[in-house]
């Protein structure tokens, strides 16, 4: 579904991505996990083309993405949603004018009536009912997350990628976020990619477990496989999952 | 000197979207109010006062070069309407309007409004700039007549208050120094001004880094270079209509 | 509408009492003369080359308007001497203030602002260091003789536009239109000239250094700062443009008896 293969990026002197090659089969969620500044929102922000690699390929349904234009592009976009680190909500519309705003782009053909359908059951499966006047200065931070949620899906993609969809988040509404991921994942049936430096997140939900430093891909594995690693920073983030786990 | 190769980039892709139709007309209007409607108080309430300088600014002049003031009005008319009408106004609108745009695109930036929008399929500079190129063209037309119109009629009460000029007298005189034309060619260095607020402003903006800083940097950059790149196309402008008279 | 324009007048309200604040501070501790130098440093080298290009095209502008003007009347020598007062008197230091209105306090209240909703200022004042005394007043006063140089530097570089487009489209040789220059301009007239950068190096001080210091609301509340920086600057150096012109009308009249 999407594929990596020697991916490589650099911004001037510095190299952020250095070849990072792998894999995502339909249908899994695959988490990427990575200290801050190891490249992870890079590498993501390059499967969409909102940035180019500087050498290598990235394919999505075999479609070479690295090199195509932005026209081209689009329909690559289309089968992508994208949730954002922030929430990225336009903040001069309302929350159901956000919510409606790819939908009335991408499908031009739905009347207001099934636009207001569809944007009240993408807002209840992200559990958020009553919000659709508000502005999204007006509500939480979390709730804005959601939204931002309810936006990608609206549009029914089939890859949903999450640029740290938890940062900056307590820990009640990370796992309410988290187990989000997981049952939209599966019940729209959609292949995910996540960014994210939490592992125990990532060991409650993913399928496959890729962990990132300085660009480089370190250690992989099935949540399972990972847990039994060698490596020292995979041990170090088991080890603060472990920590969080106790703590509760 | 990468940026002025971006600049170049961006405002060729900028000019693509701004000829190709169409229009979303809703949003061009909105930008209209906030452009023209809102940055009028402020244009009007300056102008008044630099009506009132120019007044007693051409006074002294006349006295030393003349020997008396009957030239003011048409001397003052004629600073008004070249220079000091639109090129006030033209300002004021960069640190209001462009100031405004560089922070709200910057913010847009940051927060990955922008990066949503071409996720969604939509061109950032077509969604946000030629809205705001086309309120800022008609805008600073609009603003330049009536903030010239407007200064005109102070300078005529001041000199009628302080000079004892009758409004005929002030009329009479300002005719003799200044034609339609002149109104119309304000009108159109406005306009020109107009344009390139917009342009300016959203290219910073898109540049932004993140953070505060970014944001205060990105609105700084689009203020000078916007006040200084109007500076000088007034220079050309001023050149090219100089042989029109 | 009306809303507007009450707002400003809050505004200046608010911005002469924070002055008051930082003269206060000044009178009972001062900061080091060093930070200030440290300030006027800085802020006139990063800043030099936009009021002098700024002061270039305006002497340049007002010399094409003039010609076309004088020519009319056959006054064509006059040309030096009317078109540097024009620029020296008014426009110069108006425009070239409005740029540095950008310039200087569009980027000081930005740096300001910066440090207020990234809790800088607040880290200073639980180091106990009282922030007006450490951060402001450096700026404040650097800003007032910094703008102060930088418009009079504008207004030196106006003079040489003025010279250039006189030769180029006038076809005044640059010898006889400087020997006009003095006929015209009087030393009040440049003691005015100066007198209005001063008013406006005070009033930019004031507001970029009120506006970043008060700014709030993250990214965004900077950006907030700037703009109003920028649109109450211009609005107070208009106002203060009127003001000094009719101060040195009265005192021209009052100790000369006109001219």
């Amino acid at each position: 579904m999407i594929e990596f293969r020697e991916v490589r990026k650099s911004f001037g002197e510095r190299e952020i991505l250095k070849g990072i090659t792998f894999s995502v089969p339909e249908g899994q969620i695959l988490f990427i996990l990575g200290t801050s500044g190891t490249g992870k929102s890079v590498l993501l922000k390059n499967i969409v083309g909102l940035l180019q690699p500087t050498s290598g390929a990235i394919l999505i349904d075999e479609v070479d993405v690295s090199q195509l234009k932005e026209e081209q592009l689009f329909p690559i976009r289309k089968k992508c949603g994208m949730v954002f680190q922030h929430p990225a909500l336009f903040d001069s519309l309302s929350v159901f004018e956000n919510v409606a705003f790819g939908l009335r782009k991408h499908s031009p053909e739905l009347t207001e009536k099934e636009v207001q359908a569809r944007v009240r059951e993408c807002l209840s499966l992200v559990h958020l009912i009553d919000v659709e006047d508000k502005m999204p200065q007006e509500i939480s931070y979390g709730m804005q997350k959601r939204v931002s949620l309810a936006r990608t899906v609206a549009v029914s993609p089939r890859i949903l990628l999450f640029d740290e969809p938890t940062t900056g988040l307590d820990p009640v509404t990370t796992r309410a976020i988290n187990r989000l991921i997981f049952e939209l994942s599966r019940k729209l049936k959609t292949t995910s990619l996540v960014v994210s430096h939490d592992m125990q997140c990532a060991l409650e939900i993913a399928d496959h477990i890729i962990v990132l430093d300085k660009g480089e891909i370190v250690d992989q594995g099935s949540p399972e496989g990972l847990k039994k690693s060698r490596h020292e920073l995979t041990k170090d983030f088991l080890k603060e999952a472990l920590d969080a786990e106790g703590a509760h | 000197m990468t940026v002025v190769a971006d600049f170049g980039f961006y405002a060729w892709r900028s000019a693509k979207a701004i000829l190709s139709p169409p229009y979303r007309m809703k949003d061009i209007f909105q930008q209209l109010e906030f452009v023209t409607w809102q940055s009028l108080p402020v244009i009007l309430f300056c102008v008044c006062f630099a009506a009132v300088v120019t007044i007693i600014e051409s006074s002294f002049h006349m006295k030393i070069v003349v020997q008396n003031d009957a030239l003011v009005p048409g001397f003052a008319a004629l600073l008004i309407l070249r220079e000091l009408g639109v090129v006030v106004s033209s300002l004021l609108l960069t640190s209001r309007v462009g100031a405004g745009l560089a922070a709200e695109v910057g913010s847009m930036q940051v927060t990955e409004q922008v990066d949503a929008l071409r996720m969604l399929g939509i061109d950032p500079v077509r969604f946000l700039v030629v809205p705001r190129f086309f309120a800022c063209v008609v805008g600073g037309f609009v603003l330049s007549l009536i903030a010239n119109l407007v200064c005109l009629y102070c300078a005529m009460l001041v000199s009628e208050y302080k000079l004892g000029y009758s409004s005929g007298a002030f009329i009479t005189s300002m005719r003799a120094f200044v034609d339609f034309q002149d109104l119309v060619f304000a009108g159109v260095k406005g306009a020109c001004f107009g344009a390139v607020i917009p342009l300016v402003s959203c290219f910073f903006g898109f540049r932004c880094r993140s953070g505060a800083e970014g944001v205060g940097l990105a609105t700084t950059n689009a203020v000078v270079v916007s006040s200084v790149a109007i500076i000088t196309l007034d220079f050309v402008l001023t050149y090219v209509f100089s042989h029109f008279y | 509408m009306l809303k507007a324009l009450t707002d400003i007048l809050d505004d200046i309200g608010a911005c002469i009492l924070f002055v008051r604040e930082v003269v206060r501070t000044a009178w009972r501790s001062p900061c080091t003369l060093e930070s200030v130098c440290e300030q006027i440093w800085k802020v006139t080298l990063q800043s030099l080359p936009a009021p002098a290009m700024a002061g270039f095209f305006v002497g340049a502008i007002m010399t094409v308007q003039f010609t076309m003007q004088i020519k009319a009347f056959g006054a064509l020598g006059y040309l030096g001497g009317l078109s540097t007062s024009g620029t020296v008197r008014e426009v110069g230091p108006l425009l070239i203030a409005f740029l540095l209105s950008g310039k200087v306090g569009a980027f000081t209240s930005a740096e300001l602002g910066t440090m207020r909703v990234t809790e800088q200022i607040d880290a200073i004042r639980c180091l106990g260091a009282n922030p007006i005394q450490e951060i402001i007043l450096p700026r404040f006063l650097g800003i007032i003789v910094s703008s102060f140089f930088l418009l009079a530097a504008g207004l030196f570089m106006s003079i040489f536009g003025g010279l250039l487009m006189g030769a180029l489209f006038s076809g005044i040789n640059p010898d006889e239109y400087l020997r006009h220059i003095p006929t015209i301009v009087s030393f009040f007239s440049i003691g005015n000239g100066l007198f209005k950068c001063l008013v406006f190096a005070l009033i930019l001080a004031a507001v970029c250094t009120y506006k970043g210091f008060t700014a709030t609301g993250g990214a965004k509340g900077v950006g907030r700062a700037v703009v109003s920086t920028a649109v109450l600057t211009m609005v107070g150096i208009v106002v203060a443009d009127w003001f000094t012109s009719l101060l040195s009308e009265t005192a021209l009249d009052m100790f000369w008896g006109g001219v």
